[in-house]
């Protein structure tokens, strides 16, 4: 954790989750600038109309009402840039796992996202925003519940349109709440 | 009230005869308007079925009982139009029924009636955490406990069935198990904002949640509940405290009735638990007075 005075100074939120999830959709909703990317062409097949990917990170800013930054970081979802995931979430006051709710794993990759944030700092507030849901008429929570209990602390889990501003935020006020 | 003729798939010259056709319904002593298909719910259907676009209503019409009238070459002048019309719409519901229906008021009165949907999953046992059917004048929401999803053919019969949750207007059963792959549509949203929401509007009108001590295990999907904060707060009161109603708003500086709702939606969703232990994780450390930046900028209200 920072410390209070550089608390005071500035404010850093990461989004985390798997590629082609739409973390970076996500921070462009809920940020005043358009996202500083990384972004590569697919090496892999192209994953829908996802034809390129994020490497390194992704980062944008806001600025709260009495001007102190919030800094935005988007954490590469590829394991090869695994490296670079403790660097960024250092000194992050909370993360928003962003899950693809159309992929066939997504119980292992929600469990995935929670250990491996949770092995970085324990008590890392955290919530999950689940995308991509109306494309899956079958799509179910109860696998993603599942999952989280075995995790252990409960987080909260919203389906969510990382292209809603509103609903983005929404994800941001549930992880406040469980810091109060 | 007229009766609304939404039409799709036809050629400029088509539509111009509906439109007359549809005028001329007044001989009938029926008043009728036409428009384009929208995907809202109307009384009468016309569509090419030789169109792509129009055989796609004329699918999705049916699914939700809606009359359909198949344009085809015999119907080509205004006055086979007009007959076939008239003739559709005899054998279909009476106009006075119809209109009696669609106006049925949501939440007027002072309490909510007990065999209302939203009451009723939530104190049913039978349909308690069960996945259920709603019904009104041929449309159909499925509540989905199963997967914590509401399945519709439209985004409109969701709001309604939403507005309208704390009242009589839909029926309830449970889904068999013949029905389970006649899903009604392809939208579907999470069931538990749905609940919420449909709680939140008739607040006013709700009755009190029992002084149980509950607690919660999963926290709900309420992403779409994004204009109700105060749930958020319910939420995680639940998950680190048991706690009956009036404490929990007493500790929150929540009104009673706002706890309420939240209880009968999170009840009827199948997600309370009164056996549930509050976590025993202890809350993260809060960042000092930047919490109450980061809250002021997200628009959660601070108690």
């Amino acid at each position: 954790m920072p410390d209070t005075a550089s608390e005071s100074l500035v404010a850093k939120l990461v989004f985390a989750g798997p590629v082609g999830a739409g973390k970076t959709t996500a921070i462009r909703s809920v940020t005043d600038s358009e996202p500083i990317s990384t972004e590569m062409t697919l090496s892999e097949p192209a994953m829908g109309e996802k034809t390129t990917t994020t490497v390194a990170l992704d980062f944008s800013a806001a600025t709260l009402d009495d001007g102190t930054p919030l800094l935005v970081y988007g954490l590469p979802g590829q394991e090869r840039f695994a490296h670079m995931r403790p660097i960024v979430l250092e000194g992050a006051f909370g993360v928003v796992v962003v899950l693809d709710g159309s992929a066939i794993d997504i119980a292992d990759q929600c469990e995935h996202w929670l250990r491996e944030i949770r092995a970085h700092r324990a008590g890392m507030p955290m919530v999950i925003g689940i995308t991509h849901t109306d494309a899956v008429a079958e799509f179910s929570l109860g696998p993603v519940r599942a999952a989280i209990r075995r995790c252990g602390a409960p987080v909260p889990t919203f389906t969510f349109d990382a292209r809603d501003r509103e609903q983005v935020a929404h994800l941001v006020r549930a992880l406040l709440v469980t810091m109060e | 009230m007229p009766l609304e003729l939404r039409y799709a798939g036809l050629d400029t010259a088509m539509e111009q005869r509906l439109r007359l056709a549809t005028q001329a319904l007044a001989a009938h002593r029926l008043q009728a308007r036409a428009a384009a298909w929208d995907g809202t719910r109307c009384d009468i259907v016309a569509a090419d079925p030789h169109d792509a676009y129009g055989r796609r209503v004329i699918d999705i019409a049916r699914r939700r009982g809606t009359p359909v009238l198949e344009i085809v070459e015999a119907l080509a002048t205004v006055a086979r139009l007009t007959r076939a019309l008239h003739d559709l719409l005899s054998r279909a519901a009476p106009p006075s029924t119809q209109s009696t229906a669609t106006a049925a008021p949501t939440t007027s009165a002072s309490s909510t009636p007990a065999s209302s949907p939203l009451l009723k999953m939530a104190t049913d046992p039978t349909l308690r955490g069960a996945d259920v059917e709603l019904r009104r004048d041929g449309a159909v929401v499925w509540l989905l406990a199963s997967t914590s999803r509401v399945v519709s053919a439209s985004v409109s019969d969701r709001l309604r069935a939403c507005e309208q949750l704390a009242s009589n207007a839909w029926s309830i059963a449970a889904i068999g198990d013949r029905q389970r792959s006649r899903p009604p549509g392809e939208i579907s949203a999470s069931l538990d904002a749905f609940l919420l929401m449909g709680a939140w509007s008739a607040r006013a009108h709700l009755p009190s949640y029992p002084d149980d001590d509950v607690g919660l295990r999963d926290w709900p999907d309420l992403g779409a509940a994004g204009t109700i904060a105060e749930a958020l707060v319910v939420v995680q009161s639940l998950q680190r405290f048991r706690g009956t109603p009036e404490r929990i708003a007493h500790r929150h500086g929540l009104a009673r009735a706002d706890v309420d709702a939240c209880l009968w939606a999170f009840q009827a969703a199948g997600l309370l638990d009164r056996s549930a232990t509050p976590s025993a994780v202890p809350p993260p450390t809060r960042p000092g007075g930047l919490f109450s930046r980061l809250a002021a900028h997200f628009g959660l209200r601070v108690a």
